[in-house]
């Protein structure tokens, strides 16, 4: 067993009185590829707001190595190395498709504002940087092309794509995808099967995905966590998950005498 | 990220001062424009756009890029004004015991002048970040009341304050500023105290002339134009788009609001110790008020939020257009209304939307069909 980047425990975040998530529990090993599955309004999108700080637990505890997330704002949480995409899309959508990309990058800049101002070395030398890397990464996720076009000008799969791009833009350990194949026809779902599989070994990121493309979750995946009504029922690897009748009941409900 | 690829120092000083240095000659330059020639009404014009370039493109910092709601401008342009009038006028007293302008084209007038401009930057600056303070928690409407509010509050203090002392020996013995009652500590007394009151800050010496507008103009546009280029300056804008997504990217998005007011409000100071010193006779605190404020929010809206051509332009066309329809004095509120409303029917986004004018996609598809190419960004 692969050392642990990221332990959950005993999640908990009520609405009210609606218990949105509910003793949760997750432990990825590095560089792992696990999905998060459930039926509509189970609670994974909570989770992840939970795991990026836009959240805070009402108790439980999130460890990423060996630092505690709890408590973090959503920003913090980014530099300690969990980015993310969203569910909706949430691009910059009037800035170009490289600029969306240097934005991610901004956080690791060693300079300030004055140097920005100034065009000092140190400003010079670190936007060069920043602007190679974000033009490595635009030709890794084939949108080198577009890089000078605006966001919300892109195809919808492009945008998506540059979400991915952007989040791992700001060089993070664990990348959270939510529901990164929503909207697209078959062909480009095959492509996105090999692109998520690409940058987990490309980047050496832990990538834990929301889907509700079965085909796509069972082909990538390695492990399956399922959650319904904010609790855990079932994990393991697809195989498992397939044969689970927890699993097919809360997808299908129950088969009443 | 490393910064290896760190060009060499002379290359970055030239690339990072070098712009001042030619502002300065251009402004060097407008100052010698022959008064006679152009005419002093036009020059007055000129004047007055500068200022309210200064005060369109900061604005814009706040309200275009980083897209929060600021309906007090004109107040830290009356912080600054203020500010810097105080320094001027007493601070000739105690140096030379008259309000006289002393030197020339910077001569130790001039230097007096430029460091009451700084000074006024950096209180209406600590006050840009009092009310940046209150922008962590509101959006929209709610932040455009505080701003509103901290704008009337900035206007009745200044209303409240003593008339200004004229006599030299009165100032040369009152102490810059003091507790009347000194025990209690009941009353703040001393000059601070004696910025004019509702009559208005007179007598301050008209320090102000084409070489300050053009030089300040000119520096105010630049610094705002490297800010918005540069990747910090992406951030700001990206806090606009989406706020979430912003900040899931790791942009401290608290800080960089607070940045945000601290640049517009700095600026805005600077831009009333211009103002000051180019009205010499009066600075009323009902001249900055809140129809002022909205006069600028105006020109940004017009121009496009987030573009500084926009913001510019607008300055400028909004500052010669009173005076062109001053022969149609009774119908110059409703011209200029309806040439408002016009331009949010037809462009809500503003002249330029965010787009810099070299950036405007049917200007690229124009220039691209021209010259048989796509312009670089």
């Amino acid at each position: 067993m692969s050392e642990t980047l990221l332990q959950v425990r005993d999640l908990s975040l009520a609405f009210g009185g609606l218990k949105a998530v509910d003793g949760f529990q997750l432990t990825l090993p590095k560089g792992s590829l696990q999905a998060l599955i459930g039926p509509n309004g189970a609670g994974k999108t909570t989770i992840f707001n939970l795991l990026t700080g836009v959240y805070r637990p009402d108790s439980g505890e999130i460890r990423l190595g060996d630092r505690s997330l709890v408590g973090l704002r959503p920003f913090q949480v980014a530099r300690a190395g969990v980015s993310r995409t969203f569910q909706n899309i949430r691009l910059f959508s009037d800035l170009t498709v490289m600029d969306n990309i240097l934005v991610a990058t901004q956080m690791r800049l060693r300079h300030g504002l004055f140097a920005a101002v100034f065009r000092t070395g140190h400003h010079l030398g670190e936007e060069a940087a920043a602007h190679r890397y974000a033009e490595e990464l635009l030709e890794v996720m084939d949108l080198r092309g577009q890089a000078s076009e605006y966001a919300r000008n892109l195809p919808y799969g492009h945008q998506r794509r540059l979400e991915i791009a952007r989040a791992l833009a700001t060089q993070p350990q664990l990348l959270l995808l939510d529901e990164p194949a929503a909207g697209m026809n078959t062909g480009e779902k095959r492509e996105l099967e090999t692109l998520i599989r690409d940058i987990r070994d490309r980047f050496k990121v832990t990538i834990l995905l929301i889907e509700h493309d079965m085909s796509l979750v069972m082909n990538v995946c390695e492990r399956i966590t399922v959650v319904d009504h904010g609790v855990v029922i079932a994990e393991g690897e697809p195989e498992e998950i397939r044969a689970n009748p927890r699993v097919i009941e809360a997808y299908l409900g129950t088969n009443e005498e | 990220m490393n910064s290896n690829d760190k060009p060499p120092m002379w290359k970055w000083l030239l690339k990072g001062y070098g712009p001042f240095l030619i502002f300065f000659l251009i402004a060097l330059g407008v100052y010698h424009v022959p008064v006679a020639a152009v005419g002093e009404y036009n020059l007055k014009i000129y004047t007055m756009a500068c200022i309210a370039i200064v005060m369109a493109v900061s604005l814009n910092v706040v309200n275009g890029y980083t897209g929060q709601f600021s309906l007090g401008h004109a107040s830290f342009m009356a912080v600054g004004g203020y500010t810097s009038g105080f320094v001027t006028y007493y601070g000739s007293f105690k140096l030379w015991g008259d309000t006289q302008i002393h030197g020339g084209l910077l001569g130790s007038g001039d230097w007096l002048f430029f460091g009451s401009m700084i000074a006024g930057g950096l209180v209406a600056a600590a006050f840009g970040w009092l009310v940046g303070l209150p922008s962590l928690r509101l959006r929209g409407d709610y932040l455009a009341i505080v701003t509103l509010g901290f704008g009337e509050i900035v206007r009745v203090i200044l209303q409240r304050s003593s008339r200004v002392i004229y006599d030299a020996e009165k100032v040369a013995e009152t102490p810059v500023i003091s507790f009347v009652n000194a025990e209690k500590k009941t009353e703040l007394g001393g000059l601070v105290t004696h910025i004019g009151g509702t009559i208005g800050f007179d007598g301050l010496p008209k320090y102000t002339n084409l070489f300050w507008v053009t030089f300040v103009a000119l520096a105010v546009i630049f610094v705002c134009y490297r800010l918005k280029a540069s990747i910090h300056g992406r951030a700001f804008i990206a806090i606009r788009e989406n706020e979430i997504a912003a900040e899931a990217m790791g942009v401290n998005t608290t800080k960089y609001k607070v940045r945000a007011f601290v640049i517009a409000a700095f600026f805005a100071g600077i831009g009333g110790a211009l103002f000051a010193h180019e009205q010499a006779t009066l600075l009323n605190p009902r001249e900055l008020g809140f129809q002022r404020s909205l006069d600028y929010v105006i020109m940004v809206v017009l121009g496009g939020m987030g573009s500084i051509s926009g913001s510019i332009l607008a300055a400028i066309g909004l500052t010669i257009l009173p005076e062109l329809l001053r022969s149609v004095e009774q119908f110059r509120m409703i011209v200029y209304a309806l040439l408002l409303i016009i331009v949010m029917i037809w462009r809500p986004q503003g002249l330029f939307g965010i787009y810099e004018i070299w950036e405007l996609p049917w200007l690229r598809r124009l220039v691209g069909r021209i010259f048989g190419r796509r312009p670089k960004q």
